[in-house]
């Protein structure tokens, strides 16, 4: 295609600051909704024929629309757009802003908006990750069901959330076997939908000194802190070999009254189990000094 | 010797291939995502096999990577890209200067 100039804009309003900034035509209509009528541009293509932005050196190709298009994703027409010289435009804008899907895609609006009112924010550093990519599976290997613990491939639906974050895992395949690996670390479902996970892989020190089914815990009670020490109770608990899972020996030690009140010969062992009333001397505990 | 793809700009379906190394039939050890990856909401991936990523715990930290809307956007994104209509839609037009040159295409998104 190649560029012809274009006839000038109608002169029936005053062209707004913001007008000119998008290379609007001065008859775009504004609401408190934002820009109504939009998707026509004036003035010159983006693309490769574009005069250069003389800032960036770019093409200037964002003259664009971003609004209105979420009703079916296509340009609201004018009459006789074409008469006028005005070319309806769909942005898949490209360089700096990126909308490859369109704007406001209304799957994708959708899934904003439906994640927003489920949970906004992490904080993902609270959580461990051994390896990349969503794990897709539920936390722990009792509870994950059948389809989950066969692995990532299999066609049975996961109940919601995991299902939805298996997509992600299935499209960026980084490792399959997640689900089936014991003894690792993973993080929540949502955290592990993370694709800027940044705890890889558990050290060698680490590994050794880990309880087998020690996955799924925040960092407070994970057995590591971030600069790779562990705590002497763990490495106790590896090192006589046992492998009772530690949600069984939470409940084993509650039931025989040796839960970490915070006195008697338990203390500060099991400090991770404690519960959140007894927070205060959770902190104060000498494994926590050792830890971090 | 490890091979590293920028796909920040090029990936996710802007080149009519959800990669545009697809285009020269090239698989890299690394590779960035960014830009596109959740249709303008902010998310960045770097994306490798496991046997890769031997980072040591804490190597990097991050407060708003992997924010859940993003992940959610972008779990729509790739979507939309897989069922393949943005993509079709995207190898079929031709570039604004009417070559249909590969390079030129991964350098700015199809349209």
């Amino acid at each position: 295609m190649t560029s012809r100039p274009l006839p000038p804009a109608p002169a029936c309003l005053a062209p707004t600051k913001t007008r000119r900034a998008l290379l609007l035509p001065s008859s775009t209509k504004f609401s408190k909704e934002g820009i109504v009528d939009l998707p026509l541009i004036g003035g010159p293509l983006p693309g490769p024929n574009a005069p250069p932005d003389h800032r960036t050196g770019y093409p200037r190709a964002l003259a664009v629309l971003y609004t209105q298009l979420s009703a079916g994703g296509r340009p609201w027409r004018r009459r006789n757009h074409h008469r006028r010289g005005w070319k309806p435009f769909l942005d898949f804008a490209a360089g700096i802003a990126v909308v490859a899907t369109g704007h406001c895609h209304p799957s994708v609006v959708k899934a904003i908006q439906d994640q927003a009112a489920r949970l906004i924010h992490i904080v993902r550093d609270r959580f461990l990750l051994r390896k990349y990519g969503g794990a897709g599976g539920r936390s722990s290997p009792r509870s994950r069901p059948a389809a989950a613990r066969a692995g990532s491939t299999s066609a049975t639906p996961a109940p919601r959330p995991w299902r939805r974050l298996s997509s992600l895992r299935a499209t960026i395949r980084v490792d399959s076997d997640l689900s089936r690996s014991p003894g690792r670390f993973m993080a929540g479902p949502w955290a592990r939908s993370s694709l800027t996970a940044s705890k890889g892989r558990t050290t060698p020190r680490f590994r050794t000194a880990r309880a087998p089914e020690c996955i799924t815990r925040p960092m407070r009670t994970a057995t590591r802190c971030a600069y790779g020490k562990t705590t002497g109770y763990l490495r106790r608990r590896v090192r006589q070999g046992d492998r009772r899972s530690i949600a069984e020996d939470h409940s084993a030690r509650r039931r025989s009254g040796r839960d970490c009140r915070g006195t008697g010969p338990g203390r500060g062992r099991l400090y991770r189990f404690r519960r959140r009333s007894s927070w205060r001397s959770w902190s104060a505990s000498p494994a926590r000094t050792a830890c971090c | 010797m490890l091979l590293i793809f920028d796909e920040v700009q090029s990936g996710m379906g802007r080149t009519g291939k959800m990669w545009a190394a697809d285009h020269f039939g090239i698989a890299p050890n690394i590779f960035s995502v960014a830009k596109g990856i959740a249709s303008g909401m902010p998310l960045s991936a770097t994306v490798a096999r496991a046997e890769i990523m031997t980072w040591p715990p804490g190597a990097q930290g991050t407060t708003f990577g992997g924010n859940p809307v993003s992940v959610a956007a972008s779990l729509a994104t790739i979507e939309l890209l897989e069922t393949g209509t943005c993509r079709q839609r995207g190898a079929n037009r031709r570039t604004y200067d009417g070559s249909d040159e590969i390079l030129a295409a991964a350098v700015r998104a199809r349209w």
